[in-house]
């Protein structure tokens, strides 16, 4: 796979936001968001959600303890 | 892999609060190019109950549910169980999905159902098992809530939305309404006792309704979660409202986005809606997300009621045949899975793109846009998604949303702050 990706040339900047760098303790307004859980998520990554799209099943070990 | 670094937009002029880097990459971040399966969709029983329009299995060009079994027998689900045990054994898996799904799986009956987890976990007992079930919801009743708590099975339920809208497609065989008994089940879910188990909706998006008004449905019932599905559509079966010579009309993207633009902001939010929490976890550089989006490799396999392991059954609508891979679980491991040249073209996602998508800046995101969402006859999946022009609006402006609460967050802290010089 590599060789193949570095045969190719994109030239756009990609788009990332490097939002698992957040600091959420030092942003309180952030608190009880959509962005927090997520920010929550990408950090905790062992909580794979599903991949399919056949269930809306969520994660192994968020459900019914966090807010999502 | 190359991540060159760019222009910080003053992200941590402070020199206090990290907040968000905007970065640049050459090629994508390094992303491996296969996976071993996490999930396996069993399909119990190959029929429905409803007759809903825009069915996948059985609206569409595929009709080889004709061909299988009502539902599976349990020496399948034996060995089923067997199959699912040596791949997570030999690939040291924490734990495995197991999705009981159809048709509709409780037309097979709740003694079956209970007969068929018993089989695949005394077969399939050296991991951890999180079984799901996805539903129509017409036949959950007390007696099936309390059969999916003794076996702790989330449940997933199939609806579009409030009457008008679920019915305008969900209907039985003789076009009568399935909402009541949907929305029954629905509350018994939402119920103190079906919260425990229940993961939330999922619905396929209808143009013709108010996206603010299915949200506020669904949101009555206080779902943790819900699934917006773009209509299963391609080149050969365009999207309804988006004909041939309307390619860039971006009806599902402007649908879809009234909703986020309600969610995004309201607080405090319990409701992880998929389709915003993947494109916002991607933005983020997440690992995972659902199949349709992103570009690491897929980790789940289809189980037919005969055995027969497949592609997934989403590919019925793009051509005959597409899902067939000659395999069985009789036959063959999970391993041989992903050797199949169908698998492998969604493993390897980045290889098999199109020139287009490799090229798009979004491409890290949209993955490309679902696979079957890709075909066409003359290309393949070799096309971006037929939805494309709805993904290009729709990322963008979510990730302006995400870099816009950032920055009020940023600059609410940095003004309470006191003034040092």
């Amino acid at each position: 796979m590599a060789d193949t990706l570095s045969a190719n040339s994109i030239i756009e900047p990609a788009i990332s936001l490097e939002l698992s760098e957040v600091d959420l303790s030092k942003l309180p307004s952030l608190k009880g968001t959509a962005l927090e859980a997520v920010i929550n998520e990408i950090r905790d990554e062992d909580d794979v959600p599903s991949r399919s799209r056949h269930h809306s099943h969520h994660s192994y070990r968020t459900h019914g303890t966090a807010a999502w | 892999m190359t991540q060159d670094s760019e222009a910080v937009p003053s992200a941590n002029d402070s020199g206090q609060i990290p907040l968000y880097q905007l970065t640049s990459r050459s090629i994508p971040a390094p992303i491996p190019d296969w996976s071993p399966m996490r999930q396996f969709v069993c399909k119990l029983a190959s029929r429905c109950n409803l007759d809903c329009d825009y069915c996948y299995i059985y609206h569409h060009i595929d009709q080889s549910w004709r061909e299988q079994p009502r539902r599976m027998s349990m020496e399948t689900a034996a060995q089923l169980g067997r199959r699912i045990n040596e791949h997570a054994v030999k690939h040291s898996l924490q734990g495995v999905d197991i999705t009981l799904h159809g048709g509709e799986p409780l037309l097979a009956g709740i003694g079956y159902v209970e007969q068929w987890l018993k089989t695949v976990s005394e077969h399939c007992c050296q991991t951890r098992i999180q079984f799901q079930l996805q539903t129509n919801g017409t036949l959950f009743d007390e007696k099936v809530l309390d059969l999916c708590l003794k076996w702790n099975v989330r449940v997933g339920l199939s609806m579009d939305g409030p009457r008008g809208t679920n019915d305008r497609h969900r209907v039985g065989f003789n076009g009568e309404s399935s909402f009541d008994s949907t929305e029954r089940a629905a509350k018994l879910l939402s119920s103190p006792k079906g919260r425990e188990i229940w993961s939330g909706f999922l619905a396929v998006i209808d143009l013709e309704s108010d996206p603010l008004e299915v949200y506020h449905y669904f949101k009555s019932f206080s779902p943790r979660s819900i699934e917006f599905l773009l209509p299963l559509c391609n080149y050969e079966a365009r999207p309804p409202g988006k004909s041939q010579d309307q390619p860039e009309n971006t009806k599902y993207a402007d649908w879809l986005l009234r909703i986020f633009n309600e969610w995004f902001y309201e607080r405090p939010q319990t409701i992880s809606i998929r389709r915003f929490r993947d494109i916002i976890a991607l933005l983020g550089n997440a690992k995972s997300a659902s199949e349709e989006w992103g570009l690491h490799p897929i980790d789940f396999a289809v189980v037919e009621s005969n055995g027969n392991i497949e592609a997934v059954d989403t590919l019925k609508t793009t051509y005959a045949g597409a899902c067939y891979l000659g395999l069985n679980v009789f036959n063959n491991s999970f391993d041989d899975v992903l050797t199949s040249p169908m698998v492998l073209e969604r493993q390897q996602r980045w290889a098999r793109l199109c020139d287009t998508c490799r090229a798009c800046s979004l491409v890290e995101v949209c993955g490309g846009g679902y696979f079957p969402h890709r075909y066409s006859a003359s290309n393949g999946f070799k096309n971006p998604s037929v939805y494309c022009a709805d993904l290009k609006k729709m990322i963008p402006e979510i990730r302006s949303a995400v870099i816009k609460v950032l920055t009020e967050a940023r600059n609410e802290v940095e003004h309470s702050l006191p003034n040092q010089t």
